[in-house]
């Protein structure tokens, strides 16, 4: 069952569509990333499934969420707003009542929250004074105060430090048992660490969408990597994997090849055979598909 | 309800915490207490300020306790309208610069709960500062001239009052399209200044102009009659909802910068 179905999204603004007829789901209870260079439509989409911009065209619904969609929302914009005269507590207070929630919950999700994102020594202090990180932190706290259904963060890791990256990382795996979360990124590496699903924008268009594993099997066929020592045998031996059954390609040229195949086991079990018996001196071997990367590259690219 | 209620809270507190609940009516005041005092002394402040010939005669009339009062409501025209479009014109525009707006619209919360907050605390902070001001000037013009009619003056400054009311609903409404704050002070502060201006040189013809509620409320003091605003009034109240349905579109339809 899926959460959300965005169907055939345009977004103009005067003459130029930011995003034009993009289509997608979000299952129950999983995290996609929405993946591409800047001005690709990702903050564009991710404001009008908000609220905050009206499609020019199309549809989002909630299957099964009956109401004022914002309700089941939770969102943290790209560059975190607050009111510096307020403390931390109180902005998260003021979140929560403004959800719906009762004073009395809301000062109890505020105290309880704070803690969970690490500001609550700094619970009483004005925001004004608060650093990116913690606001950021701040941010992510008053997008979950009424427990949403569907956590919306645009780069919710793109201006933190390494080790506030980590903590963003890890809140988002605790949440993910409660919440499906749709974020934005440009980071690869942390889509690659937290995302179940991805959605590949470029233009203001869907490219490409499917599980991370599927996105990296349809990049094109796995490629193994070798190396080997300078010196004569490894140059003919180098220059015969053509011929290895199984090989589709063979990229590169030095002392390093890089060859396409389909049939991955079976050229690696031939290739490390070949190699023994010829007594190559390998330094590097590695067998896979496409990173995500390579991929990100290639489609957006192409 | 609910929304609009946290909302209002959360517009005092701001008022209270940026000062504005302070400076607001102090300017009112100031100028409420200056312009008696002013009237009352100006004779002494010409001799001892002009270098005027050793036994010049100065002989100017003592004002009327009206015409003062009068003279008060032509300083908030001013001054005071210039205030209020500067404490307020961050109010939507600023939210929305700050991302503060899309902060609060992307909770469950209806645009007419936030521009209701922002409408009823800005519109009783300004009543309410002028109310202050309107009574120091009575104050002192009781002290230092002597007491005006309390019925007419009153009617003057309730139709004085509804002027006010217009501009703080036209520094709403040009916040909610207007990206600069600065901006959205300026439009309602011309607006307002150009619409008393050319009342100025026809005030009858022009009688139902919205200005025409600070122009009566004026003239009413001045030659201590009972103002007359209906049709000035019926403009204002068009007006204002014109304002009002701007005001909401431009809220409903900009709450992201873009």
């Amino acid at each position: 069952m899926h959460l959300l179905e965005a169907k055939r999204l345009t977004r103009m603004f005067g003459l130029v569509a930011a995003v034009k007829d993009i289509s997608f789901r979000i299952g129950d209870k999983r995290v996609v990333a929405l993946l591409g260079p800047n001005g690709a439509g990702k903050t564009t989409t991710l404001s009008m499934l908000a609220g905050l911009l009206e499609p020019t065209a199309g549809d989002i619904l909630f299957p099964g969420l009956a109401g004022d969609r914002r309700s089941w929302i939770g969102f943290l914009p790209q560059i975190p707003a607050f009111f510096g005269w307020m403390t931390g507590q109180e902005t998260i207070v003021m979140a929560g009542r403004l959800c719906g929630l009762s004073t009395q919950e809301a000062e109890t999700r505020a105290t309880e929250l704070l803690a969970t994102v690490g500001l609550r020594d700094a619970a009483r202090r004005k925001v004004s004074g608060y650093s990116g990180g913690m606001k950021q932190r701040l941010g992510l706290a008053q997008a979950v105060v009424h427990r949403p259904r569907l956590l919306i963060l645009d780069e919710p890791v793109s201006a933190l430090d390494p080790v506030g990256r980590r903590d963003v990382l890890e809140m988002l795996r605790s949440w993910k048992q409660e919440m499906s979360i749709l974020l934005s990124t440009h980071v690869l590496h942390d889509a690659e660490q937290v995302c179940d699903d991805l959605i590949l924008l470029n233009r203001g268009s869907v490219l490409e969408q499917g599980t991370l594993e599927e996105l990296q099997r349809s990049a094109g066929s796995a490629s193994i990597q070798v190396k080997t020592e300078e010196g004569e045998p490894s140059e003919r031996w180098l220059n015969s994997l053509v011929s290895l059954p199984g090989v589709l390609k063979v990229e590169g040229d030095g002392w390093e090849r890089r060859l396409r195949t389909e049939l991955i086991d079976e050229v690696r079990e031939k290739l490390l055979q070949s190699a023994a018996d010829h007594k190559i001196p390998i330094v590097q071997f590695e067998a896979g598909y496409p990173t995500l990367e390579e991929w990100f590259l290639k489609a957006v690219q192409s | 309800m609910n929304t609009f209620l946290v909302l209002w809270k959360k517009e005092w507190t701001e008022a209270v915490r940026t000062s504005k609940l302070i400076w607001l009516p102090a300017v009112f005041v100031l100028l409420g207490i200056a312009q008696p005092v002013t009237a009352k002394f100006m004779p002494d402040i010409l001799k001892s300020a002009g270098s005027l010939p050793e036994g010049a005669i100065i002989l100017i009339p003592l004002a009327k306790p009206g015409e003062v009062l009068g003279q008060t409501l032509g300083q908030f025209g001013t001054i005071g309208v210039l205030a209020i479009c500067l404490a307020f014109m961050g109010m939507v525009s600023g939210e929305r610069r700050s991302g503060m707006a899309a902060w609060i619209l992307v909770k469950p919360v209806s645009s007419l709960a936030y521009a209701a907050s922002k409408w009823a605390v800005s519109t009783i902070l300004s009543l309410g500062s002028f109310g202050l001001g309107y009574a120091a000037a009575w104050y002192e013009t009781t002290a230092l001239i002597g007491t005006p009619e309390p019925g007419k003056a009153l009617a003057a400054g309730a139709a004085y009052g509804g002027w006010l009311a217009l501009i703080v609903l036209a520094v709403l409404a040009a916040g909610a399209w207007l990206n600069a704050p600065a901006a959205a002070a300026f439009v309602p502060f011309a607006g307002a200044t150009v619409l008393q201006l050319i009342q100025g040189f026809f005030p009858y013809p022009l009688r139902a102009l919205p200005s025409g509620l600070a122009t009566e409320a004026i003239a009413s003091l001045k030659f201590n009659s009972w103002p007359c605003v209906t049709d000035a009034g019926w403009t204002a109240i068009a007006i204002g909802a014109l304002l009002v349905w701007l005001a909401l579109w431009g809220i409903r339809n900009r709450p992201l910068r873009v």
